[in-house]
């Protein structure tokens, strides 16, 4: 048996493998995504395009990734300094908080949803305190980006934290012996060393927040063109019988999502030739 | 610039790494800390570096008290030993780094920047490097490399912690001769940690032993490997063998037999002892006067041939060197031992 690309090895079993492999991905993941766009593609171009185009879908999608992209990016600072505290210091409690950062990814969302909202709603603790100030939490764009915060967070710590762990403190202490002060140590040293997997965190809260359902839907009030998403708009196209008009938004969402995918691992790939001496 | 440490301690929770040290420091000295692992060496080089804070004492730099000033502040060069070199920047900014972290009003021109990197390269021996990535330079490389950053900050002491220690035997012999020379030159006051007695013994212009927090003996390497002042640097420095006798009357016996050693001093107790005795001090011939003993190995290492005994009414085996091309012995032989050098301390073992 001759098989080309593979060198001996104790484990054989390519061939089985990579067969898997491919069987897998092309059910599970290629052919639910080529059914939507050979359904978006029958619709034709000018019909998407007018889809798209539609202020309410524009709004939505504008709703999704902004709030997703910000709530990400609020993430990254934050997650970060809760990585450094569970790595870095052990304090009673530690491996409580620890577990803690995992509620998030494993509290079905819709109970997430509900939580939040009891919390942040006009008449709940922290809605009503809001309220003597003038401010307005849930059923705006805000209780979408906090409840968008709310699920983003596990990813930034926790694709932090093992590489944090891995960090060499010798690098800090070096350093410091040169004289660098230590908010340059942490810029010069820490965070390079850091940034992929910053990054990675941040693509991944990313991707989570745009798809967000369960979580978003109660806190947002879902008011069209202010805090309506475009998951949401896609169900409630759907419930309308508007096939068409769903697959637009899903077609148009997937599209912005693999271009913002493409654009991370690209920074990722340009880092990597960066540091890829680390 | 000269150190001067004065009684320093260091408590890690409730065990104490150093127990009130006193450690003075010439300018432009070349000093070795030697010991075996948790002997305190690292942890009092790390409390001058400023990397530790001790927990009592003084570090005087210079006659002024650095005790209580920060890392940044004490202008140390600090070499690890892995490196420690930043991997995402390149070798010439791995070694500017120091003077680029400088306030803008102490930083050097990026001009001036550029021609010390290019001297340092040079004095390191690695000039067209400049440009490369830690990753792909070798061991050895990258120790000249952080050795080059620590000095670009022109630093009032070097600090090195078993530079070494992470090479392979070849190239760290290289760089040992390699540094000795660089000293010589550069005439920084240096302080390395090791716990290679060779490097140490041949490098170092004074050596201080350590063990379990405290200093045993400091001294120039000859004084450390040739008058031991205690079991520990016995045992540590080179090889010995120790013998447990008997002082009666101010004379000490191996078993039932006296024994004769030259240049001992009057021993003034009677009870347990315990002599040490290297093997190139210990000679042998079939008649005469000595300690009996009966040959009980033969080993055969490089030019030499040791030649294991068993003294009559002991069970430790006493070795002597002979030339390899000399006749030798047959085991079970009898013969009479000379022990020309030895150190003899009180206690039983």
């Amino acid at each position: 048996m001759n098989v080309p690309f593979v060198k001996p090895s104790v484990l054989p079993g390519f061939r089985l493998t990579i067969t898997f492999t491919i069987l897998y991905l092309t059910v599970i993941v290629l052919l639910p995504l080529g059914a939507l766009l050979f359904r978006a593609s029958s619709l034709g171009v000018h019909e998407l395009v007018t889809l798209a185009l539609d202020g309410r879908t524009l709004s939505a999608l504008r709703l999704s990734f902004v709030t997703s992209f910000a709530a990400a990016a609020f993430n990254v600072p934050f997650g970060l300094l809760i990585a450094w505290v569970l790595v870095r210091y052990d304090f009673p409690g530690r491996r409580f908080f620890d577990a803690i950062i995992d509620l998030p990814f494993a509290l079905p969302t819709a109970v997430a949803g509900i939580a939040l909202t009891a919390l942040y709603a006009p008449k709940g603790w922290i809605g009503s305190v809001a309220t003597v100030f003038g401010l307005k939490i849930a059923f705006t764009p805000v209780g979408v980006f906090l409840a968008l915060v709310f699920v983003g967070l596990p990813f930034i710590v926790r694709t932090v934290q093992p590489v944090l762990a891995e960090v060499d403190r010798e690098l800090e202490e070096a350093a410091a012996t040169l004289g660098a002060g230590r908010l340059r140590t942490i810029a010069s040293v820490v965070l390079p060393v850091l940034s992929p997997a910053i990054l990675t965190g941040f693509a991944l809260a990313f991707a989570r927040a745009v798809g967000e359902y369960g979580s978003v839907i109660f806190i947002a009030g879902n008011i069209p063109y202010v805090s309506e998403i475009a998951p949401l708009l896609i169900v409630i196209k759907l419930e309308e019988f508007d096939y068409a008009g769903a697959t637009a938004v899903a077609a148009i969402m997937l599209a912005v999502s693999f271009a913002t995918l493409l654009l991370i691992n690209l920074i990722q790939a340009r880092a990597r030739v960066r540091y890829g001496h680390v | 610039m000269e150190l001067d440490i004065r009684n320093l301690t260091k408590t890690f929770g409730s065990t104490a790494a150093l127990h009130g040290v006193d450690l003075k420091v010439a300018s432009g000295e070349l000093l070795a800390l030697l010991g075996p692992s948790g002997s305190g060496k690292t942890t009092l080089l790390r409390c001058v570096a400023g990397l530790e804070i001790p927990s009592g004492g003084q570090i005087l730099f210079g006659g002024e008290d650095a005790s209580l000033k920060s890392v940044q502040e004490r202008h140390i060069g600090f070499v690890f030993q892995h490196y420690a070199l930043f991997k995402h920047l390149t070798i010439a900014d791995n070694i500017s780094y120091g003077l680029r972290v400088r306030p803008r009003r102490k930083r050097p021109t990026a001009a001036a920047i550029r021609a010390k990197v290019e001297e340092l390269l040079a004095l390191i021996q690695l000039p067209d490097y400049g440009g490369r990535y830690p990753s792909q330079l070798s061991g050895g490389q990258r120790q000249r490399v952080a050795l080059a950053r620590a000095l670009a900050v022109e630093p009032r002491v070097l600090l090195l912690d078993e530079p070494f220690g992470a090479l392979d035997a070849k190239v760290r012999k290289e760089l040992r001769l390699w540094l000795r020379e660089f000293h010589d030159r550069t005439g920084h006051t240096t302080l390395f940690v090791t716990h290679d007695q060779e490097e140490a013994l041949d490098l170092a212009d004074r050596v201080v032993v350590m063990s379990s927090g405290r200093i045993e003996q400091e001294g120039s390497p000859e004084d450390i490997y040739d008058r031991p002042a205690t079991p520990f640097v016995f045992d540590f420095i080179g090889e010995s063998v120790r013998l447990d006798i008997r002082v009666t009357k101010g004379r000490p016996y191996v078993g039932q037999q006296e024994v004769t050693i030259p240049k001992l001093p009057p021993l003034l107790f009677d009870g347990p002892a315990k002599l040490y005795v290297r093997p190139e001090h210990v000679a042998f011939r079939r008649d005469g006067d000595g300690l009996w003993a009966t040959v009980v190995s033969l080993h055969r290492s490089g030019s030499s041939r040791r030649v294991g005994f068993r003294a009559d009414g002991t069970d430790t085996v006493i070795e002597a060197l002979t030339p390899a091309d000399r006749e030798p012995p047959r085991i079970g032989d009898r013969a009479a031992l000379e022990i020309r050098a030895a150190g003899l301390f009180p206690g039983p073992g």
